[in-house]
C-alpha cells in the first residue's frame, strides 16, 4: 500500500510539472465556443462555464494547493506544537496565559482578522501572492484548536508510568523531552497534520468571500470544489468530481505514507 | 352514508387557507412605508400600502386608487385629489382627506431614500384639505413624473392607535419572525371589489420567506414550496427552463444594467499616473471597446441579457436614446487611439507615456456567479491588448467603504438594481455633486466641461413637465456619457422570473415588482376555488 | 471569566476597525441626497468609540441584556433565546452521531487491522468534500440537517480517536495483556479506550466548538433559524451589538465546554496515576 501510496504522489508531482506543457490548453484560456462542453476530444474533462479547460485548471490547481497548503499545515502544526508542548510541560502561569490565548483564538470570529487583513493588503497583488498570503494567514490563525489537543497529550502522558519512571530513575528533563515525549506526540501531530491539509484547502476557498485566496484567473483545489457546492450547471459529472477525487487520493497517500508511530515507547 | 358525504363536503369547504408562498433575499429592513428604500422593504410596502394613484405595472399608466380622480393646475405644481368616501384603514379607523394631510407632514420629517425623492432641496410637497374628500397637494417646484412619485407613497393614519401598522392595501403584516419569515395577512378592509363584486384579495396570505441561498430556493419552487421568484439568476433560469419549462417567464430587457466605471476622485489614494489614464476619455473608450460584450451577454449572463448601451436601458422605451448602439468590439481601432495618446504595447503588455505598465484591479461584490464571470471575461479581453487586470472580490460593505468613503479603488464592477424608469430618480447620479456621481462624487464644482453640460441639462429637464422636451435634454446627456464613458455599460439583463403552474392569474411585468403587481387577483389552483363566497 | 470579557473585546474591537462599519448601502441609493447620508451615519455614533461601547455592553450584558441587533432591529437576548434550541438540536444530534460513529469506527479498526485502507480511503475521502457539497446533498434529498453536521464532523473525530486507540493497542503493556489472553472486550475497554480518556475529552470539549462552526454553515445554507446563522450575519452586516452578543455567548460555551472537559480529563489523570 505504501508503495502504491509514493508511486501515486510521484506521478501526480510529475503531472503538475509536466502537465502543462503535455496539455494542449493553458488554464486561463477561454475558449468561449465550448462552454460547459463534456469531456472528449481537446478537452479530457470538459471545460467549465467560461470555456477553460478543465484538467489544466485541475493541474494548476493542485500545483497551488498541493504545495502550499502541506506548508501552511506544517507552520500551523509547529507553531501548535511549541505552543501546546509548551504549556503541557511547563505548566504554571504560562499554561494559563497559553489556555487563554488558545481560547480566545477559537472563540473570537477569524474571519473578521481577516477582512481587515484584506483592507490592508495592496490591490494589484498577483494571484499567487494573493493565495500565498492566504495560506499563511491561514497558517498564523489556524494552530489553536491542534495546540489543545497538543497540550492535552501532553498533558497525559506526563502522568503515565513511563515518564514517572523516567524522573525516578534520574533522566534529565530534556532526555525525558527528547526521548520519551517527543516520539509519544507524533502520532498527534502526525494527525493533525494530515486533517490541516484538506481543511486549509477548503478554508482558503471559502475565504474568497472576503476577498482572500486565490484571485483569477489562478485556480486552486478549493476554489474548483466550490464548484459542487452549487446546484450543477452542467451533467459534466467526471469534470466536477475530479478535483475531489485528485484531493482524496492525495491525502490517503499521505495517510499511506507518513508512519503511524515513531518508536514505541 | 350521506352523512358521511357531508361531513367530507364540510371539511373541503373549510379548506386551508390559501397561502401564496415567496422568499425574500435579506431582512427588510423596515416595515414603514416612508422608510421603505431597499428591495425587501418595498416589497413588503407594495403588498400593503394604499396609495392615491397606482402605476398600472403593465401599461405604464397612472390609475386611480385611494383617490379617485385629480386634476393638475399651476403649470402641473398643483394636484387637487379627490377622494373615494367610506374606506378604511385595515384596523378599521376611517379613511380620510386629514390622513392625506399627515402623511405628506410625516414625509417632511423623515429622512430617507424614498422621502428624498419627493424633496426638492429642503422642502416636500405640502398637502391641505380644501374640500370633505378633497386634498390639494402642491409641489414646491416642478416635478415631472410626479405620479410615480405618489405611486410609492403608502397612506398613513393621523388618528389609528396602531400608528403606521394601519394599512390600506390589500394586505397586512400578520406575523413576523426575524431573519426567517413574514406572513402577510388579508386586509379585511381592503376596499377593492372584483368582477363579480367580492371582496379581494383572493389569497388568504402571503408568506415571505427570508432565504439567501438561491439554490434552496430553486428546490423548493420545484417541489411547490415555493410559489414564485421575483428575480431569478440566469444560472437558475436556465436549469429551470430545462426541468419546468411552463414555469419560467422572461418578461423582456430590465432597465438594469451591469456596468463598470474607473476611479475619478481627485482624493482617491491611487498613484497619480492611474488617476490619469482614468480620468483620460481616451482610455476609458479603449477599454471599453476592447470588451466583447457579445460574449458577456452570451456567455456570463447566459443569453439572458442584451449588450450594454448607456445610462438607460433599451427596455426602458421611453427613455431610451434611440440613436445608441452598444461599442463593437474594435480592439485594433482601440490600441490605435492608445498609441496616439502615448501608450505604447510591447510583447510583454501595454505601457503608458511614463512607461509605467497598465495594470488595475476591479472591485466586485463577492458571492456574485454573475459579476465574477464578467470581471474573469474582461480581465481575458483586456489582456489581449496588454492590459493587466487583477480582479478582486470584497464582501459588501468593505466593497461600499472603498467606492464611497475611502476611494481607494481602481476600478469597479457593480449593478444598479431598482433603477427608476425616470430620469430624475437618478439625479444624484448624474450632478457632479450628487453623492452617488460614482466615478467622482460630490465635486464642489464640475471637473469637466462634459460633466459641467450635465448638470445643465439634468436640471433643465427637471423643471419642464413636457415629456418630449425632456426626453430631448436626457437623449443628450445620454450621448454625452455614451462618449465619455464614465460608466463603461456592460450588459443589460432581462427581467427573469419564475412562477409555479399552480398560480393563477399572475402578472409579469418589467416594471417592479415582476410578478406580482397585481397581487389581489392571485389565486392558487385548486385551492382557491373552494373558497365559500363571502 | 476574564477571557470571556477579552473575548468580546477583541471581536468588539475587529469588527469596529474592519472596513465597511458604518457604510450603508443607502450610499449607492440614487435618491438618497447628503443630507440624509449624514443622518444615517449619526445613527453609528454610539458605537465609534468602542472602548466606552463595550463598558456600557457589559455593564447591560450583566443585567442580561445584550442590546438590539442592528440588522433585525429586536434584542439581542431574544433572538438567542429564540433560536438558541434549534441549534443546541442540530449540535447535540450532530456530535452524538459523529461521535458514535467516530468511536465505533475506530475501535472496529483496531480490533481489525484490514479495514485500515478501506477506512483510510473513506476518510480521505470524507475530508476533500466541501461542508457545502453536503449541505447541498442534504438539502436535495431533505435529510436531516443533523446528519450533515455528523458527516462533516466524522472524519477528524475518527482520525483522532483511531490514533489514539492504535497509539495504546501498540503500548508494551496493552500487548503483553492482549498475550496474556484477556478477552477482547475487556482489552479493548481498559488498555485502548480507558487512557485515551483525557485526549478525547480535551478533543471533545474542541469538537463543540467545531460543531458550532459547522453549524453556522449549515443553518445558513439549509435556512434553519438557529444561532448559528446569526453569527455570520453579525460579521457580514457589521451588526455590533448582535456580533459582541454571540461572541459572548460562544465564548461563554467555549469556556465551558473546556471547563467541563478540563476537570474531567483531571479527574481521569490523577485516579488513573492513583492506580
Amino acid at each position: 500500500m505504501k508503495r502504491l501510496a509514493a508511486a501515486l504522489l510521484i506521478a501526480l508531482a510529475l503531472a503538475m510539472v509536466a502537465g502543462q506543457f503535455l496539455l494542449p490548453a493553458r488554464y486561463d484560456q477561454q475558449f468561449r465556443e465550448s462552454t460547459d462542453a463534456l469531456p472528449g476530444g481537446d478537452h479530457p474533462l470538459g471545460t467549465d462555464e467560461l470555456g477553460r479547460d478543465r484538467a489544466a485548471r485541475l493541474l494548476a490547481g493542485a500545483r497551488v494547493s498541493l504545495l502550499l497548503a502541506p506548508a501552511a499545515s506544517v507552520l500551523a502544526i509547529a507553531l501548535a506544537a511549541m505552543l501546546g508542548l509548551s504549556a503541557g510541560w511547563c505548566g504554571g502561569w504560562w499554561d494559563r496565559a497559553v489556555t487563554t490565548l488558545i481560547d480566545l483564538m477559537i472563540s473570537v470570529p477569524i474571519f473578521l482578522v481577516l477582512i481587515t487583513a484584506r483592507a490592508v493588503l495592496p490591490l494589484n497583488v498577483s494571484p499567487i501572492s494573493s493565495v500565498m498570503i492566504t495560506f499563511l494567514l491561514l497558517g498564523l490563525l489556524g494552530w489553536a484548536g491542534s495546540a489543545r489537543v497538543i497540550r492535552g497529550a501532553c498533558q497525559t502522558h506526563l502522568n503515565s508510568d513511563y515518564i514517572l519512571r523516567a524522573l525516578a530513575s534520574g533522566s534529565s528533563r530534556t532526555r525525558i523531552l527528547f526521548v520519551h515525549l517527543l516520539p509519544n506526540l507524533w502520532p498527534v501531530l502526525r494527525t493533525q497534520f494530515i486533517l490541516a491539509v484538506p481543511g486549509f484547502i477548503l478554508d482558503e476557498a471559502n475565504l474568497s468571500l472576503l476577498g482572500l485566496g486565490v484571485a483569477e484567473p489562478l485556480p486552486s483545489l478549493g476554489s474548483l470544489l466550490k464548484e459542487l457546492t452549487h446546484l450543477p450547471s452542467s451533467a459534466n459529472w467526471v469534470g466536477l468530481a475530479a478535483p475531489a477525487l485528485l484531493l482524496a487520493l492525495t491525502v490517503g497517500a499521505f495517510e499511506f505514507l507518513l508512519p503511524p508511530k515513531e518508536g514505541a515507547s | 352514508m350521506r352523512l358521511l358525504i357531508l361531513l367530507m363536503a364540510g371539511t373541503l369547504l373549510a379548506a386551508d387557507p390559501v397561502i401564496l408562498k415567496l422568499c425574500l433575499r435579506s431582512e427588510p429592513k423596515t416595515f414603514h412605508p416612508l422608510k421603505a428604500d431597499e428591495e425587501a422593504s418595498e416589497t413588503i410596502r407594495f403588498l400593503t400600502a394604499g396609495t392615491l394613484l397606482r402605476i398600472n405595472r403593465k401599461t405604464q399608466l397612472p390609475e386611480p386608487s385611494l383617490a379617485a380622480k385629480w386634476k393638475t393646475a399651476d403649470g402641473g405644481k398643483t394636484v387637487k385629489f379627490e377622494l373615494r368616501e367610506g374606506l378604511q384603514f385595515s384596523d378599521g379607523t376611517p379613511f380620510t382627506a386629514a390622513d392625506v394631510v399627515y402623511t405628506f407632514q410625516q414625509v417632511a420629517a423623515i429622512r430617507s431614500g424614498f422621502t428624498d425623492s419627493l424633496r426638492q432641496g429642503e422642502a416636500t410637497p405640502v398637502a391641505t384639505v380644501t374640500g370633505k374628500h378633497e386634498v390639494t397637494v402642491r409641489f414646491a417646484e416642478l416635478t415631472p413624473g410626479w405620479e410615480r412619485l405618489i405611486d410609492g407613497l403608502g397612506m398613513m393614519s393621523a388618528k389609528s392607535p396602531s400608528g403606521e401598522k394601519a394599512v390600506m392595501g390589500a394586505f397586512m403584516v400578520a406575523d413576523h419572525k426575524p431573519g426567517q419569515y413574514i406572513a402577510l395577512g388579508r386586509n379585511p378592509h381592503y376596499w377593492v371589489r372584483d368582477a363579480q363584486g367580492k371582496a379581494l384579495p383572493k389569497l388568504d396570505q402571503i408568506r415571505l420567506d427570508i432565504t439567501a441561498n438561491r439554490d434552496l430556493e430553486m428546490l423548493r419552487f420545484k417541489r411547490g414550496e415555493v410559489h414564485m421568484i421575483n428575480k431569478v439568476e440566469p444560472d437558475i433560469y436556465q436549469a429551470l427552463a430545462t426541468q419546468m419549462p411552463e414555469a419560467v417567464r422572461n418578461a423582456g430587457v430590465s432597465f438594469e444594467s451591469e456596468q463598470l466605471w474607473f476611479n475619478q476622485a481627485g482624493k482617491a489614494p491611487i498613484p497619480a499616473y492611474k488617476l490619469e489614464w482614468f480620468r483620460s476619455p481616451v482610455f476609458r473608450r479603449a477599454v471599453s471597446e476592447s470588451i466583447r460584450r457579445t460574449d458577456l451577454a452570451k456567455i456570463a449572463m447566459k443569453g439572458l441579457a442584451v449588450p450594454g448601451v448607456g445610462p438607460v436601458s433599451p427596455g426602458n422605451t421611453v427613455w431610451f436614446n434611440q440613436k445608441l448602439t452598444a461599442d463593437a468590439y474594435a480592439p485594433t481601432v482601440a490600441l490605435e487611439k492608445l498609441k496616439k495618446a502615448g501608450f505604447h504595447k510591447k510583447s510583454d503588455g501595454l505601457y503608458d507615456a511614463g512607461g509605467h505598465r497598465v495594470e488595475f484591479s476591479i472591485v466586485t461584490n463577492a458571492g456574485n456567479k454573475t459579476r465574477e464571470r464578467l470581471a474573469a471575461m474582461i480581465q481575458a479581453d483586456l489582456g489581449e491588448i496588454g492590459i493587466r487586470v487583477n480582479v478582486v472580490t470584497l464582501d459588501f460593505p468593505s466593497l461600499l467603504e472603498r467606492i464611497t468613503r475611502g476611494f481607494n479603488y481602481e476600478a469597479c464592477l457593480l449593478g444598479f438594481t431598482n433603477v427608476d424608469q425616470d430620469p430624475n430618480g437618478q439625479m444624484n447620479v448624474w450632478l457632479s455633486s450628487g453623492a452617488t456621481h460614482a466615478w467622482s462624487p460630490n465635486q464642489p464644482k464640475p471637473e469637466t466641461a462634459w460633466e459641467a453640460e450635465i448638470d445643465k441639462l439634468m436640471k433643465a429637464q427637471a423643471r419642464t413637465v413636457v415629456l418630449a422636451k425632456r426626453k430631448e435634454m436626457f437623449d443628450r446627456v445620454q450621448a454625452i456619457v455614451h462618449k465619455q464613458a464614465p460608466f463603461l455599460y456592460l450588459v443589460h439583463k432581462n427581467v427573469l422570473t419564475a412562477v409555479h403552474p399552480s398560480v393563477r392569474n399572475s402578472l409579469v411585468t418589467v416594471l417592479f415588482p415582476h410578478v406580482f403587481s397585481n397581487a389581489e387577483q392571485i389565486e392558487l389552483q385548486g385551492l382557491g376555488t373552494y373558497r365559500s363566497a363571502r | 471569566m476574564a477571557t470571556l470579557v477579552l473575548t468580546g473585546l477583541a471581536a468588539a474591537t475587529l469588527l469596529r476597525v474592519a472596513p465597511g462599519f458604518d457604510v450603508e448601502a443607502s450610499e449607492l441609493d440614487g435618491r438618497t441626497s447628503a443630507e440624509t447620508l449624514q443622518q444615517m451615519r449619526a445613527a453609528r455614533a454610539g458605537e465609534q468609540d468602542i472602548l466606552s461601547f463595550y463598558g456600557r455592553y457589559l455593564q447591560g450584558a450583566l443585567r442580561g441584556d445584550l442590546g438590539k441587533s442592528r440588522s433585525y432591529e429586536v434584542p439581542v437576548m431574544g433572538l438567542i433565546r429564540e433560536r438558541l434550541p434549534v441549534t443546541l438540536r442540530l449540535i447535540v444530534l450532530g456530535l452524538a452521531g459523529a461521535w458514535t460513529l467516530a468511536l465505533l469506527f475506530a475501535l472496529a479498526n483496531v480490533a481489525w487491522p484490514g479495514l485500515n485502507t478501506g477506512l483510510n480511503l473513506l476518510t480521505a475521502g470524507m475530508l476533500s468534500v466541501p461542508a457545502g457539497l453536503v449541505a447541498l446533498l442534504i438539502l436535495i434529498g431533505q435529510g436531516p440537517v443533523a446528519l450533515g453536521l455528523a458527516i462533516a464532523l466524522f472524519p477528524k473525530l475518527f482520525s483522532y480517536s483511531r490514533g489514539l486507540f492504535q497509539q495504546n493497542a501498540a503500548a508494551g503493556y496493552a500487548l503483553a495483556a492482549r498475550a496474556r489472553g484477556l478477552s477482547a472486550g475487556r482489552y479493548l475497554g481498559r488498555y485502548v479506550v480507558w487512557p485515551a480518556g483525557p485526549s478525547l475529552l480535551a478533543i471533545l470539549g474542541l469538537s463543540v466548538n467545531a460543531a458550532f462552526g459547522g453549524a453556522i454553515l449549515l443553518e445558513t445554507i439549509c435556512d434553519l433559524p438557529g444561532v448559528g446563522q446569526l453569527a455570520l450575519q453579525a460579521a457580514l452586516a457589521r451588526d455590533l451589538p448582535l456580533l459582541v452578543g454571540m461572541t459572548l455567548f460562544v465564548g461563554a460555551l467555549t469556556v465551558s465546554a473546556n471547563a467541563v472537559t478540563d476537570l474531567a480529563s483531571l479527574y481521569l489523570v490523577r485516579s488513573r496515576s492513583g492506580q
